[in-house]
């Protein structure tokens, strides 16, 4: 018997983490349906082709990331995650998307808005789980290792990174997602080794199949002096899990 | 003579899985185009009957377990194939009285996932028909 939830998501935009100031979010898949009839049908019969994804947030404006909203305005190729919680493991669908508008709206004695539209590009998308999710992290360390899933030939997952808050004396992170094939990660495989962050940013890396390992995990470095960052993991597999 | 009912227990299968308590609401609408075969001579619009088209529209909330509902509607997008629908009244047996509706939809577009503040994660998605829409009766 399926359990109605009523959902708190995470929401990540490149550097940004849209969570405190979003109410509303959502991801629709399309496709478009061609005409295939011919005389031999009774009934309209239809194909499907050019799937895509578009995503909508929106809700209240702050200044964390009004910033970003409008840097990343007219950009492509944007890491994108939206996960069912901000916890680790939780349901996360993964991607790299456009911003193709800047919305906000300012009224007397209202709260500032924002609205967020979005298109999955050639990047790619995936729906997979939140690998990690650090807070005020000063200290090199693994995340929990996670069975997932492997990818097929011809298919392939999204490794999104995203650091959205950095402090410290010359701070750096470097996140790696590796895989195995058992729990232990006795011998662990780089799948997705992340460019070395010194400041806030965002990277998506794509991991092509054939990948037998169903083991994921990110593991992370962290130098400097009293270092400290707040970053998420997440890994989404074209195929699904 | 029948008389009205409320429905508690319609039954919506999904690719062979019974959605159970998923569902809120189903509605199955089909229509057939029309063609104008109006000649010189006709004092009255002339139409034709053309091909038929169906619908199915469901009202759901998202079931984010492991093989639950929103897996089932993220793996239909992914293989871009058609997915065998049932929707009968009741989860009794078919009959003459409880009639299954069958027929293959298109996935045209899907709500993979929304949330809003203090609402039920869910929403409404119609499927586009592609070939025959049955009514079974056994």
């Amino acid at each position: 018997m399926a359990t109605a939830e009523i959902i708190r998501p995470a929401i990540w935009l490149d550097a940004y983490d849209l969570r405190r100031g979003a109410n509303q979010a959502a991801i629709d898949a399309s496709s478009d349906a061609l005409d295939a009839t011919c005389f031999a049908d009774l009934n309209r019969v239809k194909l499907l082709d050019a799937p895509a994804v578009a995503i909508s947030v929106s809700g209240y404006m702050t200044d964390d990331f009004d910033v970003g909203l409008f840097d990343t305005w007219g950009d492509q190729g944007l890491a994108l995650t939206l996960a069912k919680s901000k916890a680790a493991a939780a349901l996360a669908f993964v991607g790299g998307g456009t911003n193709g508008a800047y919305r906000t709206g300012m009224a007397r004695g209202q709260v500032r808005t924002f609205a967020l539209a979005s298109e999955i590009d050639t990047t790619g998308f995936g729906r997979g789980r939140l690998m990690h999710v650090g807070s005020a992290v000063g200290a090199t360390g693994n995340g929990a290792g996670q069975q997932l899933r492997g990818i097929s030939a011809g298919a392939f997952a999204l490794a999104n990174l995203h650091v959205t808050s950095v402090s410290g004396v010359t701070p750096s992170l470097t996140v790696t997602v590796q895989s195995d094939d058992n729990s232990g990660f006795t011998s662990p495989t780089a799948r997705a080794a992340f460019t070395a962050r010194t400041a806030i940013g965002a990277q998506t890396i794509r991991i092509d199949g054939l990948v037998t390992d169903d083991w994921w995990r990110a593991i992370f470095t962290v130098s400097g002096t009293t270092p400290a960052f707040d970053f998420a993991v997440a890994l989404g597999f074209s195929e699904g899990i | 003579m029948a008389t009205p009912e409320i429905i508690k227990n319609a039954r919506v299968e999904w690719g062979g899985t019974a959605l159970g308590n998923v569902v809120s609401q189903v509605e199955i609408n089909g229509d057939t185009e029309v063609q104008d075969a109006t000649g010189f001579t006709d004092t009255n619009r002339v139409k034709v009957l053309g091909f038929n088209n169906w619908s199915m529209t469901i009202t759901f909330k998202h079931d984010y377990a492991a093989a639950g509902f929103n897996k089932m509607l993220y793996d239909a997008w992914v293989a871009q194939a058609p997915v065998t629908l049932k929707v009968r009244k009741s989860t009794s047996a078919i009959s003459t009285t409880n009639p299954e509706f069958v027929g293959d939809v298109l996935i045209t577009r899907a709500p993979l996932f929304n949330a809003q503040i203090g609402q039920v994660s869910g929403g409404q998605i119609t499927l586009e028909g592609t070939g025959t829409l049955a009514r079974n009766v056994a």
